[in-house]
């Protein structure tokens, strides 16, 4: 009965309402429509979700006779040097070297004494001294080289138009050519990683001579027929269509998940103690950990009830789609992939929150959630790198199902670390409460004190 | 029905807020009498076991304070500062401290029904509680004391900032409750106590000063309470001489009741003593004492 006045009290709240909006902006943004673009672009009718070229869905069968069957991950040892030799010869001549520790730019300028070992590591990997480094041809590198775009002299033209010519860098590769005139690696793919190493701990953590950071940018490859016909066979049979979509969707509403709940719990909780109604309900016989539990579950049924209902955007033109091309859907992947996906996370930064909040009397648990939201949204890849205490599983992208399944034991003991963390802030929250409602613990107060003089110094900084 | 305190203390941090508190509470009207910062709110919150005592016994009906949870189901608390969600409606308030009181949804209807008809609240039921006026917010406080039927009814300050008719109308309504249990209020008027309640005891400095029926307090300034008439010129001198109990202008002069231990050197009437009188009798005591 609690349970229902609770949620209740947290529906109609102007809290929810703010995280209700940022919610669903989120998901308008980033995943809305998604699905029926999909769908569409697999008749050929609009682009693909992935795709700026209209077709290429992950719906559509691969056409044997097709000029190209889009790119799949997959690391070339030579694209990987060509890619990652490319940026590091570019940074060094302007020593501005870009390094991302926590997801966010920064630029690092080295001293005389390390760009001399960039330089060597440059030479060995070119077989060139300074001089010719210095003076490469212009097509010494291809002109679009991963996420290096090289312009020649004529381009862009008198017209401002930029002609890039694509599908020169394979056929470059396969040629041995003269290594003044192209690139031709001098080193082994083994040293090349070594020499990258030594590279990324001069420049600094974060750097792109990562092999994650160069596997993201250089290791792709274009797919052939086979292998496009084996994507298309995963996302059909294995994937049952729908949990890809599901596994997109997760990916964007864990962003949001991920931070918006700890204000639903900071608010939740500090509304006792601001109405003054605290000593009202502590003085009564509910018992502490009935009561953080009930609201605890309140709060995350109220967050997680908006997720569902957002997932029948994706889930009613699969089962449309599913009835019309009759290829079955896994109708249930996306409230299977919610409760493990998404509701751990939910679940620790709700107890987070929750902890945090009756420890302090503060909303010190906002800051908290920040920095771990800031911190984990740096540090981890875009799909398949999910550690054993990462917050937020990210998949961008509607392919590669083998990532999951590779991966399978870290995300589930990823997810279990999540419980287990949202099962101790939950002890630790009830062990807090008894003892304030017991008057035992001051932290509260001294919390309090400390918000409201933080709170007094912000206001007048920003009157002045 | 009983509440037995012994050699109770409270400290918050180095600063003791009760010393050594002795005495037993019985049925009925029970005042606790004392300045501000007395130590009333912190020995109401032991009763009510939102704090817990430093050292010490208490029991209630020979159940141990610390056995809260059976507690916190016979006693009834109207903290002094209190507030309810705003935008809940009176009903659904009392329903929701209803279900944290553990009341089944049957019972919890009736007593809300009840109680709102005990307060005068019925109209009201539907009105969010920042429409409330002040006293009918104190009303409601009393109503959700009184939701589990409490055997014992602690109200700190009830009637703190409510005009006069409506303090009447409060310590109407605890003589009618306080027939079959134990009402403990706090105040620091003096003149309430001695309206409502049959006996009190009074606090200073987190000690008992007092603690008797009415009529012993009344008996403790017996012959030390004087009435005179000074010039308004006269009032400095004469404050720095007596304790002063009160000024009333009349006419040209003022009245003047104060406590002189000895036969004041003025014009006096002898006075038959009030509670407040020995109460600010005590306090003279006490500052001497000090």
């Amino acid at each position: 009965m609690l349970y229902f006045k609770e949620l209740k009290r947290i529906c109609f709240s102007v809290v929810y309402g703010l995280f209700l909006f940022l919610l669903v902006f989120g998901w308008y943004q980033n995943f809305y429509h998604a699905t029926d673009k999909e769908i569409l672009a697999s008749k050929d009718k609009d682009t693909s979700y992935q795709s700026q070229i209209t077709g290429g869905s992950i719906l559509e069968k691969p056409d044997k006779n097709a000029g190209s069957f889009g790119r799949k991950r997959k690391e070339v040892p030579d694209t990987v040097m060509l890619g990652g030799t490319d940026h590091l010869l570019m940074e060094y001549r302007e020593n501005s070297y870009a390094v991302y520790p926590f997801g966010y730019y920064k630029e690092v300028v080295l001293n005389d004494a390390e760009q001399d070992e960039i330089l060597k590591i440059l030479c060995e990997i070119t077989g060139l001294d300074e001089e010719n480094l210095w003076n490469l041809p212009d097509d010494y590198f291809p002109y679009v080289n991963g996420n290096i775009v090289h312009f020649k002299e004529d381009n862009p033209d008198e017209n401002g138009t930029i002609t890039i010519e694509a599908g020169e860098k394979e056929e470059r590769i396969q040629e041995a050519e003269d290594k003044t005139k192209h690139f031709v690696p001098q080193v082994s793919y083994d040293r090349f990683k070594e020499l990258m190493k030594k590279a990324e701990d001069m420049i600094g953590r974060g750097s792109n001579y990562s092999m994650d950071m160069l596997l993201t940018y250089y290791g792709q490859a274009e797919m052939n027929y086979e292998e496009a016909a084996e994507e298309y066979r995963k996302t059909i049979y294995e994937d049952k269509v729908s949990r890809a979509f599901a596994r997109l969707f997760c990916d964007y509403i864990t962003r949001s998940l991920g931070l918006y709940p700890v204000f639903v719990a900071v608010v939740f909780w500090m509304k006792d103690r601001r109405n003054k109604m605290n000593e009202l309900i502590d003085s009564r016989q509910f018992g502490t950990a009935k009561l953080v539990m009930v609201r605890f579950l309140a709060m995350l049924t109220a967050c997680m009830l908006p997720v569902f209902l957002l997932s029948f955007e994706s889930l009613l033109p699969l089962l449309q789609y599913s009835s019309e091309s009759g290829i079955s859907i896994d109708a249930l992947a996306f409230v299977k992939y919610i409760l493990w996906w998404l509701l751990p996370t939910a679940a620790v930064v709700l107890s987070l929150g929750t902890f945090l909040t009756i420890l302090t009397s503060a909303p010190a648990a906002v800051l908290v959630q920040a920095v771990w939201w800031f911190m984990d949204t740096g540090m981890t890849g875009l799909w398949g790198d999910t550690g054993y205490f990462t917050l937020m599983i990210r998949h961008n992208t509607l392919r590669g199902s083998e990532l999951i399944r590779q991966n399978f034991t870290i995300l589930w003991v990823n997810r279990g670390i999540m419980l287990l963390f949202t099962f101790i802030f939950l002890l630790l929250s009830c062990v807090i409460y008894e003892r304030k409602r017991k008057g035992k613990c001051s932290h509260g107060y001294q919390g309090q004190r400390y918000y409201r003089i933080l709170k007094k110094r912000f206001f007048t900084g920003i009157q002045k | 029905m009983e509440i037995r305190i012994e050699h109770l203390y409270k400290k918050y941090g180095g600063q003791e807020v009760l010393r050594d508190v002795s005495f037993r509470i019985p049925a009925g009207m029970y005042g606790l009498l004392g300045s501000n910062g007395a130590g009333k709110t912190s020995f109401m919150r032991i009763l009510a076991t939102i704090s817990e005592p430093t050292a010490g016994a208490v029991t209630i009906n020979d159940m141990d304070i610390r056995n809260k949870k059976e507690i916190r189901k016979i006693v009834g608390y109207l903290p002094q500062e209190f507030s309810v969600y705003p935008s809940m409606k009176v009903y659904a308030a009392l329903d929701y401290l209803g279900i944290l009181a553990e009341l089944p949804k049957a019972v919890r209807r009736q007593r809300i029904d009840t109680v709102l008809k005990q307060v005068n609240l019925e109209s009201e039921k539907n009105k969010k509680f920042k429409n409330l006026s002040g006293g009918m917010k104190r009303r409601f406080g009393i109503a959700q004391a009184l939701l589990n039927e409490p055997e014992i009814l602690i109200a700190d300050e009830p009637t703190a900032g409510l005009d006069p008719e409506e303090r009447i109308r409060f310590y109407n309504l605890f003589s009618e409750l306080a027939k079959d249990r134990i009402i403990l209020l706090s105040t620091h008027i003096a003149g309430d106590i001695e309206a409502a309640c049959s006996r009190t005891a009074v606090l200073d400095h987190g000690k008992v000063m007092f603690e008797g029926s009415i009529a012993e307090m009344r008996r403790l300034s017996e012959g030390n309470v004087y009435l005179t008439e000074i010039k308004p010129g006269e009032i400095n001198d004469f404050k720095k001489k007596y304790k002063v109990i009160h000024l009333q202008q009349n006419g040209p002069d003022i009245l003047c009741r104060f406590l002189s231990d000895t036969i004041p050197a003025v014009t006096h009437v002898l006075c038959e003593p009030t509670v407040e009188d020995s109460y600010m009798y005590l306090l003279k005591q006490c500052g001497e004492g000090e």
